[in-house]
């Protein structure tokens, strides 16, 4: 089910809730996987932006070079330059 | 500045010989012979901007920072192609709208290649189901308001300089059109960008209304003056076209009670279109007839809205409030007045210019409610000390408001001109950074307020430098300017 909870006079925010079961423990977690698969394959195929509020995290990371549109050089050479080892929360944000 | 003389053959090293050389016949290639300019006259245009010392250079027949040559790319892919032999041959590329920047943003300052962008010029498409424009960055903003106008919409961004500025060069500068309070500045209305980052490598950023996608690359882009990036085109947020427009003109006693009711509007929900306020000389020369001996202070303020019926409520809710804290009316007059020659002000600046021994320039601040009086008088008198001062408020937000500032100078010498003309800048931004305003509202930083800039931002100025580094080591776009030197 969907209630759209963010509106503006360009377009609005699809706020999803998302209810499912499987057989075993395995066969859960991988619809829940498959889920989110293909949930937001189908958003970067709308042109639809991975987050409204939420933010990305580790679980969105791996769509976020699609998200940025060819942006993320940019990103990355932020993220470079003013964390070079990469010590603030590793692995966040897909970069 | 660096720059010298016009350079004749003789004065260069063959090293950058060859490489303009090599650069004209891969320009050539890449774009054909008719897109790309070398010919010294034709590159004159490209040695300067509306930035003061440009001005003065000419007017004393001082031809200085000429670029090597001038293009003309007429789609994005062109641009990275233009950028990534730029990179691999060393050659600085400076992205030019239209030149009306007033800062020597576009100063090509170590010569280069000037990347003119009105041959982008196409509006692609309006959508009008989600409100907004994809147009491409060297059209210019009159061109583009008369278009929407003929969709029925409009943009909202009425900058004085619309017949002579480009949405790229908008975008870079994070400029303000006259109906600010109600529409936002340029980056308010960005929705996405396309271009070419500063290593060849194009990018869309997504046409969404808001996200929580890590940090907005947009809005690191949007006045980034052509430094990391070549913003090619644009999504831009619209608004239909207002049905109703309202105006109406106000005197205030003077500059503190005026300020206190802009306030107030913004605060309280009675938000116009336009809301400006002059100080007694700039009232004076609006040819304002304020009666009493003081003259007081003009405020000019207008509702303009699609929602006619909204429109004369808010009015008169605002005006009521106005009289209120003690405005007398001047009826409409005065109103309908700023709105038919709102363009016209700024290029009176040319006639004065037309005299030697004399300059007139502006100087434009960004301040919170809190300290603007203060602000506003110490500029004031400080910059009184060198010649006429005036100000109005031009812009304003709920928590604050842009002072711009107008000063004439006068000496016949040239030197001690120029030396006026930068002891009042000095003075002026030195009282930003000590009252902890912002150095600029809208007209950005190019190579003027580069040092300024470093003392505002402080480690911010830093990052941004290690940013510029990392994504443009060889400092190929725009060098020099936003006060990245030499690398850190
Ligand atoms: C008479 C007059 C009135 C003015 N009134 C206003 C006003 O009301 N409000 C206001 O905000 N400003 C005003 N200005 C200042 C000026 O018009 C703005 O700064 C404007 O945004 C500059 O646009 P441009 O196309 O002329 O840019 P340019 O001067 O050509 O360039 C400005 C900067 O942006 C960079 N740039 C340009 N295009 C691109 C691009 N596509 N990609 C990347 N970088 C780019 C350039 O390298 C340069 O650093 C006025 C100027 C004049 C002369």
């Amino acid at each position: 089910m969907a209630h759209f909870s963010h509106a503006y006079a360009q377009g609005c925010s699809i706020y999803f809730s998302v209810a499912s079961t499987g057989r075993t423990l395995g066969d859960r977690l991988k619809r829940y996987d498959d889920l989110w698969n293909d949930a937001l394959e189908a958003c970067m195929k709308a042109d639809g932006a991975l987050s409204h509020h939420h933010g990305i995290g580790m679980l969105k990371a791996k769509w976020m070079e699609t998200e940025l549109g060819g942006a993320s050089p940019l990103l990355k050479g932020l993220k470079r330059a003013i964390d070079p080892k990469g010590i603030m929360n590793p692995g966040k944000l897909g970069i | 500045m660096r720059g010298q003389e016009c350079p004749r053959p003789e004065d260069k090293d063959m090293s950058t010989d060859n490489k303009i050389v090599k650069a004209l016949e891969w320009l050539g290639n890449l774009l054909g012979k008719n897109r790309v300019i070398s010919d010294q006259a034709s590159l004159v245009i490209y040695s300067r901007d509306i930035f003061m010392p440009g001005y003065l250079d000419l007017r004393e027949g001082k031809i200085q920072n000429l670029p090597a040559a001038a293009c003309f790319p007429e789609t994005v892919e062109e641009v990275a192609k233009v950028i990534s032999r730029a990179r691999e041959n060393r050659i600085p590329v400076i992205a030019y709208g239209a030149g009306s920047g007033v800062l020597g943003g576009t100063i090509p300052v170590t010569g280069g290649i000037m990347l003119d962008l009105k041959r982008m010029r196409e509006i692609r498409s309006v959508n009008k189901i989600a409100h907004t424009v994809e147009v491409e960055a060297g059209v210019m903003g009159e061109d583009l308001e008369r278009h929407l106008i003929r969709e029925g919409f409009t943009l909202g961004h009425f900058p004085s300089s619309i017949y002579c500025s480009t949405v790229g060069g908008w975008l870079s500068t994070r400029s303000a059109g006259q109906l600010s309070a109600k529409y936002g500045k340029i980056e308010d209305l960005v929705i996405s960008l396309e271009g070419v980052l500063a290593d060849g490598s194009v990018f869309h950023t997504r046409n969404t209304p808001r996200s929580a996608t890590g940090p907005d690359l947009d809005q690191i882009l949007v006045g980034s003056e052509g430094t990391l990036a070549i913003i090619t085109a644009a999504v831009l947020a619209i608004s239909p076209l207002p049905a109703k427009k309202i105006y109406r003109g106000f005197a205030f006693n003077d500059v503190p009670s005026g300020l206190e009711a802009m306030r107030v509007l913004l605060q309280k929900e009675l938000v116009p279109a336009a809301l400006r306020l002059y100080d007694p000389i700039d009232t004076g020369f609006n040819q304002a007839k304020l009666s009493g001996p003081d003259s007081g202070c003009l405020l000019v303020i207008g509702y303009e809205g699609a929602n006619d019926e909204l429109t004369e409520l808010k009015s008169k809710l605002g005006f009521a409030r106005l009289l209120e804290m003690g405005a007398t009316d001047l009826g409409e007059a005065p109103g309908l007045k700023w709105l038919e020659h709102r363009y016209a002000v700024s290029y009176n600046r040319s006639k004065i210019m037309a005299s030697p021994g004399a300059l007139l320039d502006t100087i434009e601040v960004s301040v919170i409610w809190r300290d603007a009086l203060e602000l506003y008088q110490k500029v004031a008198a400080a910059v009184s000390k060198l010649g006429l001062v005036m100000a109005h408020f031009s812009h304003a937000w709920r928590e604050g408001v842009c002072i711009y500032f107008s000063f004439l100078v006068n000496d016949p010498d040239p030197e001690k001109l120029r030396q006026k003309h930068l002891e009042a800048w000095k003075t002026a931004m030195e009282a930003c950074l000590e009252i902890g305003a912002s150095i600029s509202h809208h007209h950005g930083i190019g190579l003027h307020r580069a040092e300024w800039l470093k003392k505002e931002l402080g480690v911010g100025h830093e990052i941004l430098q290690k940013l510029k580094n990392e994504i443009d080591p060889h400092h190929i776009l725009n060098p020099e300017k936003l006060g990245f030197g030499e690398k850190a």
